[in-house]
């Protein structure tokens, strides 16, 4: 693990990157994209197994905070789609520069992965994009953290302080603003950019999960749908209530990226 | 005001990391102790809801610097396989060869610790032994239920917030809340075991403390805690004599990670002012109160 800062001196990002471990040493870099900064917290030890499980596989990886969130510059209520979006292409840049990796691929999760989606959208061209729980729907996405928000509000006896339209959501601030940008995410139909090849990690069947692999098929895309080895896992279990995670989720999506460094 | 952020990496093998928030070199206070955070429980480096780092880029403002880190095995630092020390002591050695780091690569020879919940008791462990250790903070540290505690235990139940609480998550529908809320899968696991100090070990330690001249600030939040009223602390630590360089705060509304932005707020701008009052020379005096109530 060798954390560093990384880009402008006045938005300086925080990331971890890990060279190949093993006896492999790939020319793939694999660029982590955590979750919204209110699942961040539980996503953190996944991807420190995911990105040393990769290392051991002989890739390069780099899993790294977003503006605003985790230890990069800024503070939460500055983080605006776009900055993130900017950050993922960024990151991209930085890991292809420290790895001298000529092809790379993309695991978002949750907000992470819609994230990634329109960060290829904007010219970002990966070999293949894991999509792992992606935020398809904003507005979707927004309400079940609310409904998180207020059963933590309630636990913590802060009853007053449950419901929509707060400025606050699951401990840090959420300024309307982001709130709108948020919720008008809508992945149908917007395409990865130059990406041919998308794997979707569902941990429970979403209706959202299934257009989305539709649309992408539709746009002769190669898209697979993937049912996550252990549900317990992903979702919302995932996301915010536990803290460990079985190893059998994050071998399958090592292997999805492996595939894609032999393809 | 700037502030610059680095990574610090230490330990034997170099496998510790954190970030090492520094002043404006023209705003650095000299001889100012370093303060040292890292994790709450299995949180990351970060802290709970980032108030390590908000913190650390607030005390940078007032010429503190400030090391947020990951202690062996967790956040950004590894474990060795070599190493089967139980994790308290771990911990410890953990804190101190931050400290000595600091001494060496930035010349500090004073430090302060940020224990929080778990962290409390490597906090306190490396402060009553370090001699360079000048000033320990406990938040949500050491709480022992008292007799007034179980007495005012009933009053519990006049609550709103709690029957509140009760009746919504048991039956979500009544209310026109989503049936999810009332899934447990949803809160969070506690995954660490604690050593407590007896009341009586506690207290010889904390006199050991104050004969040095260490300066302590405990801050309690209500809630669900074992904490119920303000003079708490000293009738489990019965020695009124530890009063006079230890600050007490109770901060009833607060739950005990601090969830709420504003809460937070408090805390921080507490925490910041203490600080200032005791390690800043150019401060002005203490009014001298030694115990305060936090409200809303």
């Amino acid at each position: 693990m060798k954390p560093m800062f990384f880009g402008d001196s006045k938005r300086k990002l925080y990331g971890v990157y890990d060279a190949p471990t093993g006896t492999k040493r790939r020319s793939h870099a694999v660029l982590l994209c955590y979750p919204g900064v209110q699942e961040y917290g539980t996503s953190l030890w996944g991807f420190r197994r995911l990105s040393a499980m990769l290392a051991q596989a002989g890739h390069h990886v780099l899993r790294f905070d977003y503006f605003g969130t985790g230890d990069s510059a800024g503070r939460v209520e500055e983080g605006a789609v776009d900055t993130w979006v900017a950050d993922i292409q960024q990151a991209a840049l930085e890991l292809k520069d420290i790895s001298g990796a000529r092809q790379l691929s993309i695991l978002g999760k949750r907000l992470g992965g819609a994230l990634a989606v329109k960060a290829c959208q904007a010219g970002l061209d990966a070999k293949r994009l894991v999509l792992w729980d992606p935020v398809v729907h904003g507005s979707a996405y927004v309400s079940e953290l609310e409904t998180w928000d207020t059963r933590r509000n309630l636990l913590l006896l802060h009853a007053e302080r449950r419901g929509s339209g707060a400025s606050e959501l699951l401990g840090y601030p959420f300024p309307l603003t982001q709130r709108q940008q948020l919720q008008s995410l809508n992945l149908v139909g917007e395409l990865p950019g130059a990406v041919k090849n998308v794997a979707i990690f569902a941990s429970e069947a979403r209706d959202g999960y299934r257009r989305l692999h539709e649309a992408y098929v539709s746009a002769g895309l190669s898209s697979e749908l993937l049912q996550a080895a252990d549900a317990a896992d992903g979702g919302q279990a995932g996301a915010q209530g536990r803290a460990q995670l079985s190893g059998s989720i994050l071998a399958d999506m090592a292997n999805k990226l492996e595939d894609a460094s032999a393809a | 005001m700037s502030s610059a952020e680095r990574v610090l990496s230490f330990g034997a093998s170099g496998t510790l990391h954190g970030v090492l928030t520094e002043p404006d070199p023209a705003n650095r206070l000299e001889g100012a102790p370093a303060i040292l955070c890292w994790n709450v429980g299995t949180n990351h480096h970060v802290g709970p809801h980032r108030v390590f780092v908000d913190l650390s880029r607030r005390l940078a403002n007032l010429g503190f610097s400030t090391l947020r880190f990951d202690t062996s095995g967790l956040g950004d630092s590894a474990a060795s396989r070599d190493d089967t020390r139980p994790d308290t002591e771990r911990n410890v050695a953990d804190v101190r060869e931050a400290m000595q780091t600091l001494t060496k690569q930035r010349g500090f020879d004073q430090f302060v610790l940020v224990g929080f919940c778990s962290s409390v008791d490597a906090a306190h462990a490396v402060a009553v032994q370090a001699p360079e250790v000048v000033g320990v903070i406990y938040l949500e540290g050491y709480q022992y239920r008292t007799r007034r505690f179980y007495l005012q235990y009933p009053n519990r139940l006049l609550e709103r917030n709690r029957w509140e609480r009760l009746l919504r998550l048991k039956y979500p529908n009544l209310f026109g809340e989503p049936a999810a809320l009332n899934d447990r899968s949803l809160d969070p696991e506690t995954v660490f075991v604690r050593d407590y100090p007896t009341p009586e070990q506690l207290t010889t330690d904390l006199r050991k403390m104050v004969a040095r001249g260490v300066q302590m600030l405990a801050m309690y939040s209500g809630g669900d805690t074992n904490y119920a009223y303000p003079e708490q602390f000293f009738d489990f630590v019965k020695a009124p004599d530890i009063a006079k360089n230890l600050e007490l705060v109770f901060y009833p509304s607060a739950d005990h990670t601090f969830f709420l932005v504003e809460h937070r707020e408090r805390v921080m701008n507490y925490v910041s002012a203490w600080l200032h009052r005791k390690f800043d020379d150019a401060a002005p005096p203490s009014n001298g109160r030694r115990q305060r109530i936090l409200e809303g």
